[in-house]
């Protein structure tokens, strides 16, 4: 299958066998990712895309939330306005039930970006755990996804059961990550919630790739 | 059941032909999966997202190569991006640091497989990525092209310098090379 050119250095074949060795697979676990693949793809379930998060994005999704929440509030009546249901029309009933609402985008938006990066991180720390190796993960970073969780949970327009429930999930697994404990006992702890809850793979079925909103009922 | 009819019945829905494709390229998925993240759970992602994306974009396939060299384009794409986002999370050994290794001396018995491990992990992702599936898994230079979306003639320049690090990050095994 190679096509190697005559004049290019080649490695000796101990050099090779050293080579052949490195990250040497072994053989594949061909049920177990057969289950996860049609898992993934049920109905109501979608595959996610890595998605690189910029470092802005947790200010944002806070600020968006604000606004999200301040909108729900307004639009649920607690402002001195009317209510909406009272002061709309049949037709304008029949628009907003079809029509995505701001508040939902905004919110959408918000949720796709804090559960990309949780995927991120949580991705890295089953990584390390499955390593031996000391966290590289920064819990200051799993606070503040902690703190966007809790927004995203209390934002009004945030109504799927599915999202609310790994949104739950979530808050539970940035809480004991952004206790930063390095003991090996406490990381078992995490890793086999992470596991058990199946919490990366609902993390990957809850974003899209490249689009930048959640679809409604995806997750 | 050939190419053509296999790639209609997952098209169709088939749950049979689905599992019948995912056999044909799951161990060649997973060789290179498992080559580039050397984690069985992150293989295990990359090969799951890969047979996801696969079944989602199989229709845009349009049989101007073959099914396989689609898949392992996939596949590399899924886990190419899913080490530079793991490694965002790593502390990186800067490149030129990979300079020590090649100083003659500084270990008595150098243990020559986790040397070339650590120069092998030391390489651009482009070198690595090429050194990898060539020499490593055996592809042709025109399968790593079609994969990475590069002319053959960079996947060759690719491993030429990908070997030329190696030798210069292996150079107190400089016998073991050959010309």
């Amino acid at each position: 299958m190679n096509d190697e050119p005559k004049d290019e250095p080649v490695l000796s074949a101990r050099l090779m066998d050293a080579a052949r060795e490195y990250q040497d697979p072994p053989p594949p676990p061909r049920e177990e990712m057969w289950q996860r693949v049609q898992q993934a793809r049920r109905p109501g379930g979608r595959a996610a895309g890595w998605k690189r998060p910029q470092a802005w994005v947790p200010v944002a999704i806070a600020a968006t939330l604000l606004l999200g929440i301040g909108i729900g509030r307004i639009g649920t009546g607690t402002g001195t306005g009317p209510k909406d249901d009272t002061a709309r029309g049949p037709d304008s009933t029949a628009t907003d039930s079809t029509r995505p609402k701001k508040k939902d985008l905004f919110a959408q938006y918000a949720a796709e970006q804090t559960l990309g990066q949780a995927e991120v991180l949580l991705t890295q720390y089953r990584s390390d755990a499955a390593a031996g190796v000391s966290p590289t993960t920064n819990p200051a970073e799993a606070r503040k996804l902690l703190l966007a969780t809790r927004l995203l949970l209390d934002a009004p327009s945030i109504s799927d059961p599915r999202l609310r429930r790994l949104l739950e999930d979530l808050e539970l697994v940035m809480a004991q990550i952004s206790e930063g404990s390095v003991q090996k006992e406490d990381r078992a702890v995490i890793t086999e919630g992470l596991e058990r809850r199946d919490v990366l793979p609902r993390l990957r079925a809850a974003t899209t790739v490249g689009t930048g909103v959640q679809i409604p009922g995806a997750i | 059941m050939d190419e053509r009819q296999l790639i209609e019945r997952v098209l169709s829905g088939d749950a049979a032909a689905e599992r019948l494709f995912y056999d044909r390229h799951v161990d060649r998925v997973w060789r290179l999966a498992y080559r580039f993240t050397g984690e069985s759970d992150l293989a295990q992602d990359v090969v799951q997202e890969t047979f996801i994306r696969a079944f989602e974009k199989l229709g845009t396939f349009r049989g101007e190569s073959a099914l396989s060299t689609w898949v392992t384009a996939v596949a590399t794409s899924t886990a190419l991006n899913t080490l530079r986002k793991v490694k965002r999370f790593r502390t990186q050994v800067p490149l030129e640091d990979a300079e020590h290794l090649a100083q003659p001396g500084r270990r008595a018995e150098p243990d020559l497989k986790r040397r070339m491990a650590e120069a092998i992990d030391r390489l651009p992702e482009g070198y690595r990525t090429v050194f990898l599936m060539h020499d490593v898994e055996g592809y042709t230079h025109e399968e790593i092209g079609a994969a990475l979306g590069v002319q053959s003639g960079t996947s060759k320049a690719q491993l030429f310098r990908a070997r030329a690090r190696l030798r210069e990050a292996l150079a107190d095994f400089a016998g073991e090379w050959t010309a």
